[in-house]
Order: C-alpha cells, then sequence, then structure tokens
C-alpha cells in the first residue's frame, strides 16, 4: 500500500471505528430507514430498467434518459441545499494539522458525495440495465453514466464548500438562502403558468423537441449512452468532467483554512452610549424576566438571546416561512384549484410546515445546541424540569413568530387570510407544537446528540432518531386530523374547535407525563447525557 | 534556507488580521534549535492564531515564517510531517479510543501500519492510558485527553513539538510524566514550543521565554536573564501585560 493509501485507509478505519464505538443509537433503527428508502430508489431502477426496453421511438427514449439524468443533477445538487443539509464530509478541521496532501483529501471528499446522491447511482444503475437490455444501444453507451456520476461529485463537492464558505458569513448567509429560495420558486411558478391539467403527452414533447440539443451535461451524456453522436457527446462528457474537477478541486482548496473553519473572529464591541435605553431587541429579550419571575424568566431570556444568535438556528427559521410559502403557494393557488382545500386553509398549511421545519431546532435535540451548557444546568440549583419548561416556552414563543410572519406576509399579498384563519392557524399549531414539544423533552433527553449552533448545515441525526420520527409525526398529526375531520363531518366551525379542545386536553396530559418522564430519565442518565453531548465525530462530519 | 538553520522557528515581522483588527502584529521571534522555549500572554494575545499560522493552519496576513529550515506555508506538508502537535481539545476524535487514536496519528504521519500500531500501543501503556484501553476519549478526563494528545504527538519522533497547555487538567504524576519526556526529547535535539498560563513550569522547564500581548511581542530573553532580577516570571508578566487593579468601591459585597 502507498503511504497515501496507507492515510487515506487510516482516515476511513478511524471513521468505521468511530460508527463502531457510538455503539447501538445507530443500530436497526438506522438499517431499518435506509431499507426503505434505498429499498424505494432500488423500486424506481428496477422501473427504469423494465420500462426503457420497451420505448419504440429513439427521440423518445433519448428525452427520457436526457431527463432521468437531469433529475438526477437536480436531486444530487440541490436537495441537500433545500434541506439545508450537506451529508457527510471531512472534518478539514481536525485533518488539516496532519501532512496530508490536499489531493488526497479532496478525493475522500469527493468519494463523501456519494452520501448525498446514493439514490442517483442506484436509479441510474437501472437506466443503464434498461438501456443493455436494448439491443440498438451499443454495450459501452451507458458507461458514460460513471463519468456523469463523477461529474456530479465533484460539482456537489465544489457547491458544498463554496456554500459551507458563504454560509459563514453573516449577512451573505442570508442572501444566499434568499437565492435558493428564488430558485426553489420557479419550477413552482412554472408550474403555475403551465397547469399539469392541461399538459398533453404531444405538447410536452413538442415542447421538449423545440429546446434546441445545447450541449449540456445530461444531453451529451444521453447521446453518450445512446451510441448516438459518439464522436461529439463522448468527449464533451469529459470536457464537463474536467471542468467539474476544476471547479470542485478550486473551492475545496479555497476551503483548506482554519481562517473559513468558522474561526471565530475578535467580536467587534457594542456601542454603549450612557443613559440610553437599551434597543428594542434588548427589551424583547428582556420581556420573559420581566413576565416571569426568575430563574424561569432569566432561562428563558438565555433561549432567546442564545437561538437568535445562533446561524444555525436562525437559517432554518428563515428557511420555515419563505420555503413554506414560496413552495406551497402555486400548488394551492393554481389555476382552477382556487375554492381547493389547501387554498382555503393555506395559512393553516404554511404554518405548520414552518412548525416541522423548526422541529429540528427546536424540539427533537434542545439540548444539542447549547451543550456545553448542559452541565451547568445539572449543578445550578434550578429544576431540571423549570429548565426544560423555559426551552419548551423560547421555542413556543419562535413559533408564535414564525406564524406571525407568515400571516403577515400572507395578508401582505393578499393571500386568503381571514382573521378566523389567523387564529386557525395558530390555534392548529399551537396544539401540534404542544405535542412535539411532549415528544421532543422525551426525545431531547433520551437521545441527546451535539449539535453546532454556528454551523448553517444540518448535522445528520441518527438512525433512531430519524425512525421514531417517521412514527411520531403521524401521531402527533391525529389530534388536528381528527378535528378537521370533525368540521367536514358536521360541517360546522364549533365541532372543529370543540374537537381541538380535546385535542388540547389530550395534548396536556401527553406533555404533562412527558414531562415527568423526560425529568427523571435526565436525573437518573445525567452522566451518560452530559457525555453524549461532549463528544464529537470521527474525521467524517455530519 | 536549508534543513540545517541553527533556528527551529525563524518569524519575521508576522500578521494576522481579522476584520480589521490584528490578532497578530509585527510579530518577530526566533527559536533555536533543541531548546524549550516558553510563549506567554494574557488571553486573547495571539499565542493560538500565532500557532495555528505555524502550522500552516491560517495564512498571515503578512510576515515571513521559517520552521526547521523550511518556508511556510510553501513546504506545509514537509513541515508539519516533523511537527508533534498537542493542541486544545478541539482536535481529538472523541469516539475512537485511545490506542485507535494514536495509531490513527501514526499512520496519518505516514508511518507503516504495523509500526503505528506497535508504537501507539508502547505510548497508551506509556502515559498509563492502558487501564482504560476500551474507552472512548468522549469519556476520558481532562488530564486524560491531553495525555492520549502528547501520545500523539510523539508518535512519529517529530523534531519539534508546539504544545498549547499541555499540562492543562493533568495530576501531578502525569504532567511529571511528560515533563521528563520533553526533556528527553529536548535532550535529542528536538525543540520545544509551549504556551502555558501556569507560569512556574515554565519558569521551571524553558530556557528562553516571549511573552506577547495584544498581538505584539513584549518581552523575549532567556529565562535565566529574567531570573537575575528581584522578579519572578509571574510579577514580570503581570508588569508587562498590565495587571487589573482593583476598585475598592466596587464589589465591596465580594
Amino acid at each position: 500500500m502507498t503511504l497515501t493509501g496507507n492515510q487515506v485507509s487510516a482516515i476511513v478505519g478511524a471513521q468505521w471505528r468511530a460508527w463502531i464505538n457510538k455503539g447501538p443509537s445507530s443500530g436497526w433503527a438506522m438499517w431499518l430507514v435506509y431499507l426503505v428508502w434505498y429499498g424505494f430508489a432500488a423500486t424506481l431502477a428496477w422501473l427504469a430498467a423494465t420500462i426503457l426496453p420497451g420505448i419504440k421511438e429513439p427521440a423518445r427514449l433519448a428525452q427520457t434518459v436526457e431527463l432521468a439524468l437531469l433529475a438526477g443533477l437536480i436531486y444530487w445538487q440541490f436537495i441537500p441545499l433545500m434541506l439545508a443539509s450537506a451529508g457527510m464530509a471531512l472534518d478539514l478541521k481536525r485533518l488539516l494539522v496532519y501532512p496530508v496532501e490536499s489531493s488526497t483529501l479532496f478525493l475522500i471528499e469527493v468519494a463523501l458525495r456519494l452520501s448525498t446522491g446514493m439514490e442517483v447511482a442506484i436509479v441510474l444503475s437501472g437506466v443503464a440495465v434498461g438501456l443493455w437490455n436494448r439491443p440498438d444501444v451499443p454495450w459501452w453507451g451507458p458507461l458514460g453514466f460513471i463519468p456523469y456520476m463523477a461529474f456530479n461529485m465533484f460539482l456537489s463537492a465544489g457547491i458544498r464548500d463554496l456554500l459551507a464558505r458563504l454560509m459563514a458569513k453573516r449577512g451573505v448567509r442570508e442572501l444566499v438562502v434568499f437565492g435558493l429560495v428564488t430558485v426553489s420558486a420557479l419550477p413552482q411558478l412554472l408550474l403555475m403558468m403551465f397547469p399539469p391539467e392541461k399538459w398533453q403527452r404531444q405538447q410536452v414533447f413538442g415542447f421538449l423537441d423545440r429546446i434546441p440539443t445545447l450541449p449540456l451535461p445530461w444531453t451529451v451524456t444521453a447521446r453518450t449512452a445512446l451510441g448516438d453522436g459518439i464522436w461529439w457527446a463522448a468527449p464533451l462528457v469529459f470536457v464537463w468532467l474536467a471542468a467539474g474537477l476544476w471547479f470542485g478541486y478550486r473551492q475545496f482548496i479555497k476551503g483548506l483554512s482554519w481562517d473559513n473553519q468558522g474561526t471565530p473572529k475578535p467580536a467587534k464591541p457594542e456601542p454603549q452610549i450612557p443613559g440610553r435605553a437599551a434597543g428594542w431587541m434588548e427589551q424583547v429579550y428582556r420581556l420573559p424576566s420581566w413576565l416571569m419571575g426568575d430563574p424561569l424568566g432569566m432561562l428563558v431570556e438565555k433561549e432567546l438571546r442564545f437561538l437568535s444568535r445562533a446561524p444555525r438556528f436562525r437559517l432554518v427559521f428563515l428557511m420555515g416561512f419563505s420555503f413554506g410559502l414560496i413552495i406551497w403557494f402555486p400548488l394551492a393557488f393554481r389555476e382552477g384549484r382556487q375554492g381547493g382545500m389547501m387554498a382555503e386553509n393555506f395559512l393553516v398549511w404554511v404554518s405548520l410546515y414552518a412548525t416541522l421545519m423548526l422541529g429540528d431546532v427546536l424540539f427533537w435535540n434542545c439540548f444539542g445546541f447549547d451543550r456545553q451548557a448542559v452541565q451547568a444546568y445539572f449543578v445550578v440549583p434550578v429544576k431540571f424540569s423549570t429548565v426544560l419548561i423555559a426551552k419548551n416556552l423560547a421555542a413556543a414563543f419562535f413559533l408564535l413568530l414564525e406564524v406571525t410572519l407568515v400571516a403577515l406576509v400572507c395578508s401582505l399579498f393578499r393571500i386568503s387570510v381571514t382573521p378566523g384563519k389567523v387564529v386557525e392557524a395558530f390555534a392548529v399549531s399551537l396544539l401540534v407544537s404542544l405535542m412535539l414539544l411532549a415528544v421532543g423533552n422525551l426525545m431531547s433527553v433520551r437521545y441527546p446528540r451535539p449539535s453546532d449552533p454556528s454551523s448553517s448545515w444540518r448535522n445528520s441525526s441518527g438512525g433512531k432518531t430519524q425512525f421514531l420520527l417517521l412514527v411520531a409525526y403521524p401521531v402527533i398529526g391525529v389530534p388536528v386530523a381528527l378535528a378537521y375531520l370533525a368540521r367536514y363531518a358536521f360541517g360546522t366551525d364549533l365541532s372543529f374547535y370543540l374537537a381541538l379542545g380535546c385535542g388540547y386536553v389530550v395534548a396536556g396530559i401527553t406533555y404533562w407525563v412527558s414531562m415527568e418522564s423526560a425529568v427523571e430519565y435526565a436525573m437518573r442518565e445525567q452522566e451518560s447525557t452530559i457525555a453524549a453531548l461532549s463528544s464529537s465525530e470521527g474525521p467524517f462530519a455530519g | 534556507m536549508n534543513g540545517e538553520a541553527v533556528s527551529a522557528i525563524e518569524i519575521r515581522d508576522l500578521k494576522k488580521v481579522y476584520g480589521g483588527k490584528a490578532a497578530v502584529d509585527g510579530l518577530t521571534l526566533s527559536v533555536g534549535r533543541g531548546s524549550f522555549f516558553g510563549f506567554l500572554g494574557p488571553n486573547g494575545a495571539g499565542k493560538t492564531t500565532t500557532i495555528r499560522m505555524l502550522m500552516g493552519l491560517a495564512a498571515p496576513s503578512a510576515g515571513e515564517i521559517h520552521i526547521l529550515g523550511m518556508d511556510m506555508p510553501g513546504q506545509a506538508l514537509d513541515i508539519r510531517a516533523r511537527i508533534g502537535l498537542v493542541p486544545d481539545d478541539s482536535l481529538l476524535f472523541d469516539h475512537l479510543t485511545g490506542l485507535e487514536f494514536v495509531e490513527f496519528s501514526g499512520r496519518m504521519y505516514k508511518l507503516e501500519k504495523s509500526v503505528a500500531r506497535a508504537r501507539a500501543a508502547e505510548l497508551i501503556a506509556l502515559f498509563e492510558l492502558d487501564s482504560s484501553k476500551k474507552k472512548i476519549i468522549g469519556q476520558y478526563s481532562k488530564g486524560m485527553r491531553k495525555r492520549v494528545a502528547m501520545a500523539a504527538a510523539l508518535i512519529h519522533r517529530p523534531d519539534l513539538f508546539l504544545l498549547d497547555e499541555p499540562f492543562e487538567g493533568v495530576d501531578a504524576v502525569g504532567a511529571r510524566l511528560m515533563k521528563d519526556i520533553l526533556n528527553e526529547q529536548v535532550r535529542r535535539g528536538a525543540t520545544i514550543f509551549l504556551t502555558s498560563h501556569v507560569l512556574e513550569v515554565v519558569e521551571r522547564l524553558c530556557e528562553r521565554v516571549a511573552i506577547i500581548n495584544e498581538g505584539r511581542l513584549v518581552v523575549d530573553a532567556p529565562m535565566a536573564e529574567l531570573r537575575s532580577g528581584q522578579e519572578t516570571l509571574e510579577d514580570i508578566f503581570v508588569r508587562v501585560v498590565g495587571g487589573v487593579e482593583r476598585n475598592a468601591e466596587t464589589l465591596d459585597w465580594l
């Protein structure tokens, strides 16, 4: 083994040991989640392998393969960004101290991009098998998918590194999110302009036919895969590959400095003007202490200050209402659907979406962010239930703020917002959040995991956590679903609010029981909680 | 400069600016080979930033760094291969056991797998961490973490040690062991660049001391020269960085 190979195997081996040592928390549940998710990708691959040999028209086949490749690129490059998640990456801060060639680190980083697009690789394998089953496709054609996948991995690594650097800068981060929101809105706007109900198969393919065949990565790869225009398409596949490599490597090299690793810079001192009252933000922070006595007031105040200064929280808060509005608006209000259920309940819908978005930073792992403070919670003379209630009150505050912002934006754009709908949105969101807090408190103490508040990217949650969330979300939605069912069955708002009231009673009892249980567990397992929150990962960062 | 340069570390007019504020401001320093050098300063003086620049982890805004006769950052990889770093806590992998981490470090320094494994086992035994073989570093005490970091820094037999608070949280027995090992390293010709807030330790170990304050060098002298007066190192330190005078009228409740 070469020395560089030894380093690579040391990094991969250390990460593997770290996963093994992490213990059973990421055991069977993780594999179950993976099985379901990758099983879905495998089904798509099987469909592609089955359908492609049956397509008769060569032009249709080319368009289908192009669309599959384009969809793969979009999934690989944009879906992680939309989820503010970047998959696995090297923890460069820990590895840069060693004498490792940057090209070696880059290769591992690129290989790790598979973690964000394994589904694409599986589906493309199905497409390749489908093409191999056609007699008119040369055997070497689908091999063109290999450089295409490598191109995607280079591009993905480059985009991740570029965004990681941009997201580390306050102000720029918000602009980037705004840009992502705008880009994500484009397909929705297109859907509004060209509603799918009016699509006709021939028209769609006719439209695609009119698009000039530009030498884009997916078009040249599709041509190569089909053995069509091989003399110009195949070299272009490698040109794109080289361009992807250049972009990815360049961005990676730019990130190879602790200056770009979120190293704290000297803070600018805030101007203090003697005699002048504190600013309005300061007044908001101090409000809990004014309304509630200490220690609860002080704890809530600390949470408000801490969360509003955490880049990760700010990003998710911003995405919560902006993405919600933009993604759901065209679906709810596209032509012919103004009177639809989604349009009628748009505000409630977006508020719920925002509530669920905030789950990762407010409910499920409420000690993950301020893990350094956890030890203090166990030593200060304050009941642990008070700490949890303070965290829950701060979460409720931000949730109400989020719903208020959604309502304000809806009013501004004159989207069907009546006072009744605003009340309904608050009532439903609060009920859901009460249930989320009940489950979240338990999960926060039972499955605590360290999280970096200064990182804009999401840390990947454990398999068991993901599995429990899959189970928890439908259960949490039951009281709200029953309330809407009551309105549908009896046709009155009274029935809706009565059912919702019952939901509040159930949620209140659930919250109380889970609080007791969470406090009891936290006190019993405080040592393991502190240990779990003070640990960091291996050479790979989540 | 060549590999046989007299200085282990040669810094000229080094500057690092963050957001318009200089964390390190015109630092010029020379650390002789085979010496035990103390690098002191109050919190936020620029010590860690300097170490980061010496490791090539942060790019200087201006100035030159030569380490073991090589140019940083031009020959960063060659330099890193000859440095043993005991960093602050954040560079350890908490989900690895001590043995796994030390072996990992050895292999990252390009030792053969079998050599890294054998040396790691010896070092873990030397630092008395073998009784906690199955424990992951996340479960270590602060002192154990420092000991495992020191073991990882030694595994490739470096020529220069950059030690950031190596004795922090280490018990008296562990600290004695670490000091003995470091003195042995100096005797074999290695250079130690030590930062510590425990001035008694610095006074006892170091042959030469530099003190920086607000990014600027305020003292650079042999320990013997500093000791020749009436003042202790602590007195000198407080005098040059400016001690805090307590106002008797405030904090009267204390």
